[in-house]
């Protein structure tokens, strides 16, 4: 294979030498290497080891219980949240500074491929008895252009983008990590489950809520009244879509309205809203007791999935000595999915022992253990997802840039021809980026049926 | 016939039987040097994708979306892609074409462990009526048949290195089996980022996050690191030949896994969709 020349590093002249040191050593194939393995080896334990931000702590103190070793290591290392342990963080400032360093290493590179000089005068390894200037014509007819020429010296390049690939496939590794790193710091997301016609206050608790390290607890612009809920269904009883009308109360103005459903974007002030696909109805049930005394118990449930199955959930109320098991039908006579009455079945649990049983339509009521119960009313409630996040944009950026890197690494290998009038010939040398097998007859061509021999 | 799971079901197994016949046709025109026998077999395969997309049309008519709900339907349109892109690059770079070695025989495989999974229909969820959901889906095929081929390549280049049986003399010579692993390896990492890429726009889309840290998108994240490693041991440590096809066998076996089981085995949105 003829490898005409080396690339040279550029020169750091103008770097005091323990700079440059440090940038040769982050910058070194083995650093690069160690450091790429490093971080695969904290997102191979990331996925394998149950971390706190997204295990429940029983499901954590349970497995650390199975685990005693690992789990005390996994402790003193931070492996139950490697993500915001200070070694990673260490870790991912020396990846980003490789990285970085590399990146604007490599464009310097990629610039000077594209339009530099050809190297000075060297020893070019193919003599052609072939005249220059027919060479060079043959090489520009077969897709190279001629880049530069020094006295008799050509430098020409046939897909010069392809000096490009990997210097935009690593900009875009770092655009997407500086996003993600902008998101993870400073993103806010709250999920809040409400009936319609409830409304939901800035600075109320939410159901769930994320935030990132350097962020605040997430208050709402304004105020937000969940007007309806309304589900379809296709008619296997899977669900075909879910919308629901909020409207944001904005004190002194205009209330605006917005439309949701699953899978459509609506800002509102920056902040994004969602529909989550979790749904179902609230009942509200009022509990008499032997006293007269009124205790109104709300309870939500998702929906059933299929109109002959009930979905359940079991409730603690402080005024109620019982666990409360519900159980609850799409419709009364499990005949469809989605209708206006909804059928609640209430079962008063003490010590694993049942109290008292009842099944209730909107408007009945009947005795519940020492109770009388009565559904006084339901109403649908649905999961909105509001959030506020920063970097998004250059995620999703980032990658494009690395798809267009990858594409111009792998589908436009470049290659380039120095060549130099040798007396009535020529001498030159050839080189491919990448894939070199598969492009050495291109050489052949262009010399046509002369065999370049060894010079 | 008016039953359309029998319909389908025929359809399928026509498709199965076809490439088996067109694999075996394929492979003694390869090995015994028989072309006659390896156009049989190229011809039989395409008649195996003209009743397999049949079948997948007729799929996509009763179920009402494209196929990529239930394990029968994703792996029966993997088969497919990997078949149809195969076909591709056999026509642009013809000298793939031994690769149908592999790749025949895989094809069945695939769409016959299709068939014994469950067929039942299940409608589209809302989440899943996206395009970025099509254009996701649809470049992990791409991506595993590319995969595909870079495999056989570099089996090739494992059998060639250490055999002298006639068939193996007339594939390209080991530098060229190299540098074609190496390449397919690279658009096949290139399509695994697209495939992400659209993944991520889908659930942000969806739920308003582009990544859950759910274990399906953390085994596909850490697979591509894992051939963006194997790129870099090849181009700066020099990696080649069987050191070169070993590791990247190591990489193609994590695919298939990140791609088939950790679905299977873990709990993830993507294993209550494509189960
Ligand atoms: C510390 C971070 C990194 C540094 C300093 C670095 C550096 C480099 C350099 C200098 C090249 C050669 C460029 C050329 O051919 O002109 C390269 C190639 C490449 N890098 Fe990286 N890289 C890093 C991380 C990554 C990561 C995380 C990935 C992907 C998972 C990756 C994937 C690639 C690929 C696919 C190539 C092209 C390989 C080929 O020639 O086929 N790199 N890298």
């Amino acid at each position: 294979m003829p490898l005409f020349f080396q690339d040279t590093p550029l020169a750091d002249l103008d770097k005091p030498p323990l700079l440059s040191r440090l940038k040769q050593t982050l910058l070194a194939r083995k650093t690069v290497l160690l450091l790429l393995i490093l971080l695969m080896s904290s997102l191979f334990l990331g996925s394998t080891l149950p971390q706190r931000f997204n295990t429940p702590d029983l499901t954590l103190a349970r497995w650390q219980q199975a685990n005693p070793v690992l789990g005390r290591f996994a402790a003193v290392l931070g492996l139950d949240h490697i993500y915001t342990t200070p070694w990673f963080a260490v870790l991912l400032a020396l990846f980003l500074s490789s990285l970085l360093l590399s990146t604007i290493e490599q464009s310097r590179l990629a610039l000077r491929r594209t339009w530099g000089p050809p190297p000075p005068a060297q020893h070019l390894p193919l003599a052609s008895s072939r005249p220059f200037e027919k060479v060079l014509a043959a090489a520009q007819q077969a897709g190279f252009r001629l880049v530069s020429r020094v006295d008799h010296t050509c430098r020409l390049v046939r897909n010069a983008a392809g000096y490009w690939g990997a210097a935009l496939f690593h900009l875009g590794l770092l655009l997407v990590l500086a996003g993600v790193l902008l998101l993870v710091l400073t993103q806010k997301r709250g999920l809040v489950h409400l009936a319609e016609g409830e409304v939901f206050s800035p600075g109320m608790a939410w159901t769930s809520q994320e935030k990132g390290v350097l962020a605040d607890f997430f208050f709402l612009p304004e105020a937000v009244r969940l007007e309806s809920v309304r589900p379809e269904f296709w008619e296997t009883d899977d669900l075909k879509q879910q919308r629901a009308t909020v409207t944001f109360l904005e004190p002194g103005t205009e209330s605006t309205t917005c439309e949701l459903e699953i899978n459509r974007t609506v800002f509102h002030r920056n902040i994004r809203v969602d529909q989550s696909a979790s749904f179902g109805h609230a009942f509200l049930v009022i509990l008499v007791d032997e006293a007269g005394r009124e205790l109104p118990l709300r309870m939500d449930l998702e929906h059933p999935s299929r109109r002959d199955q009930a979905s359940y959930n079991s409730f603690e109320f402080e005024s109620v000595p019982y666990l409360v098991k519900a159980k609850y039908y799409a419709d009364a006579s499990h005949r469809s999915i989605d209708s206006g009455t909804p059928q609640l079945v209430l079962r008063l649990d003490l010590a694993g022992e049942s109290a008292g049983e009842i099944s209730l339509l909107p408007g009945q009521q009947g005795s519940l253990g020492p109770y009388t119960a009565r559904l006084i009313g339901t109403a649908r409630w649905t999961g909105l997802v509001f959030s506020d996040l920063q970097g998004m944009g250059l995620v999703f950026f980032g990658f494009f840039v690395i798809i267009g890197g990858g594409v111009l690494i792998y589908c436009l290998p470049p290659r380039e021809i120095v060549l130099q009038a040798a007396g009535t010939g020529c001498r030159l040398a050839w080189k491919a980026g990448r894939f070199a097998a598969f492009y050495e007859s291109e050489l052949q061509g262009i010399l046509e049926d002369e065999q370049p021999g060894p010079g | 016939m008016n039953n359309p799971a029998l319909v389908e079901t025929i359809l399928h197994w026509t498709a199965v039987v076809l490439y088996v016949l067109a694999s075996l046709a394929n492979t003694t025109g390869l090995i015994f040097a028989r072309p006659r026998a390896e156009r049989a077999g190229y011809r039989l395969a395409l008649a195996g994708l003209l009743v397999h997309s049949a079948a997948l049309l007729h799929r996509w008519v009763e179920a009402g979306h494209g196929p990529y709900m239930v394990r029968y339907e994703v792996l029966s349109s993997n088969a497919w892609m990997a078949l149809v892109l195969f076909l591709l690059f056999a026509r642009l770079f013809p000298r793939v074409r031994p690769t149908s070695i592999i790749v025949f025989p895989g094809v069945f495989l695939l769409l016959a462990i299709g068939i014994f999974t469950n067929p039942e229909i299940r409608k589209l969820p809302p989440t899943l009526s996206s395009i970025w959901l099509v254009l996701h889906v649809s470049f992990y095929k791409i991506a595993l048949a590319t995969l595909l081929v870079a495999l056989a390549f570099s089996l090739f280049f494992v059998l060639k290195n250490r055999f002298s049986w006639a068939w193996l003399q007339r594939l390209p010579e080991l530098g060229s089996l190299d540098a074609y692993s190496y390449r397919f390896a690279g658009f096949g990492f290139t399509f695994w980022a697209i495939g992400m890429l659209a993944g991520s726009i889908w659930a942000y889309q969806s739920w308003g996050r582009f990544w859950a840290w759910d274990p399906v998108e953390n085994w596909s994240l850490f697979t591509w690191s894992l051939f963006g490693l194997y790129l870099h041991l090849r181009r700066f440590f020099g990696w080649q030949g069987e050191k070169a096809a070993a590791l990247f066998l190591f990489c193609f076996t994590m695919a298939v896994l990140s791609m088939f089981f950790v679905p299977l085995l873990s709990s993830s949105v993507h294993s209550e969709y494509f189960q």
